[in-house]
């Protein structure tokens, strides 16, 4: 789903909140502004000086059921929606999107050999990968955690 | 990430009991099953267009599904598109005073997603080794065990799908349901474990009882499997899928493991019933009819409902020419 098309239907204000917060020229946002974040694809993102953390939500673990294997994501550019990784359930490989363009600078290595956290510690320990933005504005089009649990429960 | 659309129903983790204070874990017959809805939602799905396509070459095979997801990502944003400028002008019109009328009707009116652009690839591969997803590049077999495979009359093929190594070939179903889950509201989990139902469904209409298995697949007993699963998700479009040995030459499943399953046998239809006449094609209707039961959905040609579409998937087949598929 289109972020941009799914957050001017479902939430029209949130565009111009987020450019209202990010708006003072020059501000670092990162300094004040560490919230998680979400996207369609049910993945969280948590940025802090300008390096997103990024992995799949405990909802999306829950769907796909016992994890057994993570496809890390190259260490290289990316833009937003480009493929970075897969995580396979039982026998259903599902692609994992960047939810932000920027540079992939780490991939959590303790994946390789315990999937299964994913199952456990899908919103903490076990991060997917860490990605230095090129592009803050992407940020705006990424949901709260109320419009993220709004479209979940619209998906229902 | 497609995980899925949401559920409200009862989770519990997966091949997991949880009990107070305490985690155990219990080996689960239906490993992938369990709190998943008894019947698929239905909202307004047209009938599912099958296509069956003899002698094809897996990579080809692999090339086209993708050529197909493309396609339905594509119109799926050219569709949120349309909405999200129909919100867009509902809202003007509100603004400016004069959509009493035309707003909202301007919304219901947007075509909602349906699955109209779903179908179903029903292959007969030529002789080929595959391998999942994570069994590729440096985490693949080496050179010499592709070239000892290759010398069995097969070629050997590393694909995007889940699951581990199997065989496809002359004699067996290979079903690639090309499906949007959003409007049937499946979860992946529960996207594989209604693919086993089908399977099941399927060998009932021929007699055969089949199970599963604390193993994902279809099985006839805890040794003997009878069809394999394996899926790739994109964005909530499925893509691979399973096969179904009917006639297959069994031989060539004694020179792997196949699913990374050691001590396990595999069989086929035609063995099972001691009848080698239960070719793919003999197969197809029963197939479609387990497949439909289980998902609730009827079945059509796509020769009858999309003709241009069955005409430039045969010349893809038969010429590689993608142009217009994009």
């Amino acid at each position: 789903m289109s972020l941009s098309a799914l957050s001017s239907r479902l939430f029209p204000t949130m565009r111009s909140q987020a450019m209202a917060r990010f708006a003072a020229p020059g501000s670092s946002f990162a300094r004040f502004y560490a919230t998680k974040k979400y996207t369609a694809e049910h993945e969280w993102i948590e940025i802090e000086n300008g390096i997103a953390t990024v992995g799949i939500t405990n909802h999306a673990q829950e769907a796909l059921g016992e994890i057994v294997y993570v496809e890390a994501a190259e260490l290289k550019d990316v833009e937003k929606g480009d493929t970075i990784g897969s995580v396979e359930s039982v026998k259903a490989a599902s692609d994992i999107y960047a939810p932000v363009s920027g540079k992939v600078l780490e991939v959590n290595t303790i994946l390789g050999d315990e999937p299964g956290l994913l199952n456990t510690d899908a919103e903490n320990s076990a991060w997917l990968c860490k990605i230095q933005l090129s592009a803050e504005d992407e940020i705006k089009d990424l949901l709260s955690e109320d419009a993220y649990k709004a479209f979940c429960e619209e998906s229902h | 990430m497609s995980p899925e659309p949401a559920t409200s129903l009862p989770r519990r983790a997966f091949g997991t009991t949880i009990t107070k204070g305490s985690t155990k874990t219990t080996p689960t017959i239906e490993a992938t099953g369990a709190a998943c809805p008894t019947i698929v939602a239905r909202p307004r799905l047209s009938p599912l267009p099958f296509i069956y396509l003899r002698n094809l070459p897996y990579e080809r095979s692999s090339a086209l599904q993708q050529l197909l997801v493309d396609r339905q990502l594509r119109l799926r944003k050219e569709r949120e598109d349309l909405r999200a400028q129909a919100v867009t002008a509902a809202h003007g019109a509100r603004q400016s005073g004069d959509g009493e009328n035309s707003g909202l009707g301007g919304v219901t009116s947007t075509p909602e997603e349906d699955g109209s652009e779903d179908l179903i690839l029903l292959v007969e591969h030529t002789a080929t080794y595959t391998n999942g997803r994570r069994n590729r590049g440096a985490h693949g077999i080496s050179d010499q065990e592709a070239l000892r495979l290759q010398n069995l009359g097969a070629v050997y093929v590393e694909s995007l799908r889940g699951g581990e190594i199997t065989f496809h070939g002359p004699g067996q179903l290979v079903a690639y349901p090309i499906l949007d889950l959003k409007p049937i509201k499946l979860s992946v989990r529960c996207y594989v474990s209604y693919l086993e139902k089908a399977i099941i469904a399927t060998c009932a209409e021929l007699g055969i009882k089949a199970v599963t298995t604390e193993n994902t697949g279809v099985w006839i007993n805890d040794q003997k499997k009878i069809a394999a699963i394996g899926v790739h998700v994109q964005r909530y479009i499925t893509s691979h899928g399973l096969a179904l040995n009917c006639n297959t030459d069994l031989g060539f499943f004694n020179h792997i493991v196949a699913c990374g399953l050691t001590g396990k046998e595999t069989t086929s239809l035609s063995k099972e019933l001691n009848d080698p006449s239960v070719t793919v094609q003999a197969v197809i209707p029963k197939f479609l009819k387990g497949f439909g039961a289980t998902f609730n959905r009827d079945f059509v040609a796509l020769s009858e409902t999309r003709p241009e579409l069955e005409k430039v998937i045969h010349e893809y087949v038969q010429n590689g020419n993608s142009d217009k598929l994009r």
